[in-house]
């Protein structure tokens, strides 16, 4: 998203800077052509921001998990923008004097704070190979293979997290674990993974979509309505963070769609 | 006068410029100057500048329009100026003053109607308030960690309460302000205070990009009325005339601003065919 987002804006910039020549070009034929262009581009950019104002607003109007899902980009930006990589860079330059487990790790996660998986993934397989009984560092790998989509590793890496330490991450582990293997098609695997993690750790909106998604991909309507009934529960009356926001405005749509 | 000098010496482009202003109002008129006088003297004007008058882009930036502007914006100057030369240096803090005065007069141009006159140094106290923040974006230890500070967050309410001013005040033009606080913002940004971090050098060039054709642009607007009607009155072949008269009424016809009949009246004009015991070639001169 981060990158789309600059990639348009940089093709908004070029396509401004480079309005001027193309008028220019235009005059050679002639300037009714190169007016007739210019207003049309006027026109042309009027109307798109118009088409995008009322996009925005039927899109949140027919699919109403489009707001909180707004709020979760622009969250990931911000967090993205606002990270601290003095400290990343730091520990890089550290790195070539001195490489341990646990500044490798140290410089994944923090890249991986910021929404880059790919800086993070050198960093962590780094930390894994150093010490592979390292529980940490394992975890925030399958975390950012999921990332960059890399689905069987990182369910291999973080299987191997929840073999070792069924609640490792508070439970973190296993629900990214139940994430995965639904990603995957694996979805019957997932639903024993979720319900153990929600038996374990009380769940939340997130492991109860995810559950009523895999749920429903098993053929179980029933169970899969009341699991996504349960992430609609989740934080009544409080702000929810973006991430869970968004799940339970996704576990409201499934809802509504099944029918109460 | 010890303190004077010591200052001046820290701050030199900031002083020469207070001098300049002073000396700008009274060789204008002083206290209230005229609207011929400032324009002989380098005042913005879009049409002069697609006229082949492009140094008012710069020029406007040492006039102004009275002694409550004369005095406002020298205050401005000497509070901001001497912190901004100290951080940056004398050359940079020219670089700055200069960004803003342009990207002022480059937007006016761009958006603001081709026959009104602008003049002063606010657009380029707006480019200096664009610098300001970008050296408390870079001092932190991330671009928006400056906003957990009282200092750094009054000088975003003084930019917003100027810009509320400016819409508030009759005969200011934000536009200009917007555009100083753009180009001193662009500039110190992507060149001057380019930070500890890898620089986006693909944005800093579609920016400098950007800033190149909008300035081209402002100072030949092809697809303006004004510029497509001088175009027209220059022209000497009948063919290549009307087809700039045609341009320009196109243009116009689009154009929704207060002066349209007046504008209109002078493309029916233009368009009219010459009459029996007139040279044909003399409706078209200036």
């Amino acid at each position: 998203m981060g990158v789309s987002i600059r990639a348009t804006a940089l093709l908004l910039l070029w396509a401004l800077a480079l309005w001027p020549l193309v008028l220019e070009l235009l005059l050679l034929q002639s300037p009714v052509t190169a007016v007739a262009w210019d207003l049309r581009l006027r026109e042309g950019a009027s109307w798109t921001g118009l088409a995008l104002l009322a996009c925005t607003a039927v899109a949140a109007l027919v699919h109403p998990p489009f707001l909180p899902g707004l709020r979760l980009q622009w969250h990931r930006l911000r967090q993205s923008m606002s990270g601290d990589r003095t400290r990343l860079r730091n520990l890089q330059f550290e790195l070539r004097q001195l490489e341990t487990a646990a500044r490798q790790l140290e410089a994944g996660r923090l890249a991986l704070g910021m929404g880059d998986a790919r800086t993070a993934l050198p960093h962590l397989l780094r930390a894994v190979e150093l010490d592979p009984e390292h529980l940490a560092a394992r975890w925030q790998l399958g975390l950012a293979l999921r990332q960059v989509g890399q689905l069987p590793l990182a369910a291999a890496e973080l299987g191997g997290v929840v073999a070792r330490d069924p609640a490792h991450g508070f439970g973190q582990a296993r629900l990214a674990l139940g994430s995965v293997l639904h990603a995957m098609g694996r979805d019957a695997d997932a639903v024993v993974e979720l319900r153990a993690h929600e038996l374990a750790h009380g769940g939340s909106p997130e492991s109860s979509f995810v559950l009523g998604r895999a749920l429903l991909a098993t053929g179980d309507c029933d169970a899969a309505r009341s699991a996504f009934a349960a992430a609609t529960h989740w934080g009544a009356g409080r702000r929810l963070d973006p991430q869970q926001a968004w799940y339970r405005a996704r576990a409201r749509a499934a809802l509504r769609r099944l029918g109460r | 006068m010890r303190n004077l000098l010591d200052s001046a010496n820290e701050a030199p482009v900031t002083h020469l410029l207070a001098l300049g202003y002073v000396t700008m109002a009274f060789l204008s008129g002083g206290l209230d100057p005229s609207s011929g006088r400032l324009h002989e003297l380098g005042a913005l004007r879009g049409l002069d500048v697609a006229g082949g008058e492009p140094w008012r882009l710069l020029t406007y930036s040492v006039l102004h329009g009275g002694i409550v502007h004369l005095v406002f914006n020298t205050m401005m100057l000497v509070w901001l100026g001497p912190m901004l030369e100290r951080a940056y240096g004398w050359w940079r803090f020219l670089v700055i003053y200069l960004a803003g005065a342009l990207g002022g007069a480059v937007l006016f141009c761009l958006l603001g109607d081709p026959r009104a006159l602008c003049v002063g140094g606010s657009g380029a106290l707006f480019g200096m308030m664009g610098a300001a923040l970008v050296r408390n974006m870079r001092a932190g230890r991330h671009l928006f960690s400056f906003l957990d500070h009282d200092g750094p967050r009054q000088l975003i309410g003084l930019i917003v309460t100027n810009l509320v001013l400016g819409m508030l005040l009759p005969g200011v033009s934000n536009t200009a302000h917007v555009g100083g606080l753009l180009g001193g913002f662009a500039v110190t940004f992507f060149l001057l205070d380019r930070g500890r971090g890898p620089v986006p050098r693909a944005f800093a060039l579609a920016v400098a990009a950007l800033a190149f054709s909008a300035t081209w642009y402002a100072v030949r607007p092809v697809a303006r009325w004004d510029w497509l009607l001088g175009q027209a009155e220059r022209a000497t072949d009948p063919v290549a005339k009307a087809a700039w008269i045609e341009a320009a009424a196109l243009a116009l016809s689009a154009d929704a601003g207060p002066r349209k009949a007046e504008r209109l009246h002078r493309v029916e004009r233009a368009l009219e065919p010459p009459r029996g015991d007139e040279a044909p070639a003399q409706g078209g001169n200036r």
